[in-house]
């Protein structure tokens, strides 16, 4: 079954062609479909139809939740579009606790040994540990 | 009439290695408060702003040592802390992202 819907993602004639995705999402979908096959393999067929159903809305609802919170915390304010317009930007609007309290969090020290390891280790962009992340949020059974 | 945008090329936005050690233990924090979406979804657009306008946070504080600044910017639930190096168009993140006060997380 899981080679069946990994062949139904990969040749799908939808709006993404899986095939041209990177090879780590064809991977993490690939382990998806085989441990969803594994959890479904006693269900008889019927049963097995209405928990894909309930699934995929499932999938769509969170996507969609994630998309509303990304969209209103994306919002650009004022003085951003001013900024990005060619206007000096106004001061922002994080109060003077929340700063004081930001300059607490770190010392010096810690600041510039944290910038001169970045410095000479390069860092890593979000996108090469977002699995570890996300492995991190998935729900414990 | 050009089909040319003027858009600016996006920065780089690095993370450092105890960042990202941390950012595990918060996500792992978030699930447990039932938070996973906005934090999700707070990290991405987080990640989003800073390649495509860091000046979106304001200067901390001037770095005595190292001629940088730190800047922050909040996407609650998160605060991160961060330096632009306008000259290589980077972005690095080498402190801890923390949760802002009062969000739960």
């Amino acid at each position: 079954m899981s080679q069946q819907f990994w062949e139904m993602l990969v040749s799908g004639a939808g709006a993404i062609d899986v095939a041209k995705t990177s090879p780590a999402l064809q991977q993490r979908l690939r382990r998806l479909s085989e441990d969803l096959a594994v959890i479904l393999g006693g269900c008889d067929a019927l049963a097995r139809d209405d928990i894909l159903a309930r699934l995929c809305a499932q999938v769509l609802s969170h996507i969609q939740a994630a998309d509303t919170a990304a969209r209103e915390a994306l919002a650009t304010p004022a003085e951003d579009r001013q900024a990005i317009d060619g206007q000096p930007p106004r001061p922002g609007e994080l109060s003077p606790e929340l700063l004081e309290w930001a300059r607490q969090q770190f010392s010096a020290e810690e600041i510039v040994a944290g910038l001169r390891e970045i410095r000479s280790t390069g860092g890593q962009e979000l996108t090469d540990f977002l699995g570890e992340i996300d492995k991190e949020l998935a729900p414990r059974e | 009439v050009s089909d040319t945008t003027d858009a600016p090329a996006p920065y780089r936005v690095v993370y450092s290695e105890r960042v990202k050690n941390e950012l595990k233990l918060l996500a792992a924090r978030a699930r447990e408060r039932g938070l996973i979406v906005p934090f999700r979804a707070a990290l991405l657009a987080m990640d989003q702003r800073l390649r495509l306008y860091p000046q979106f946070g304001q200067p901390l504080r001037d770095l005595v040592l190292e001629p940088a600044q730190l800047w922050i910017g909040v996407i609650p639930p998160l605060v991160v802390q961060y330096s632009l190096d306008e000259e290589r168009r980077l972005v690095m993140v080498y402190l801890p992202i923390v949760p802002l006060p009062g969000s739960g997380l």
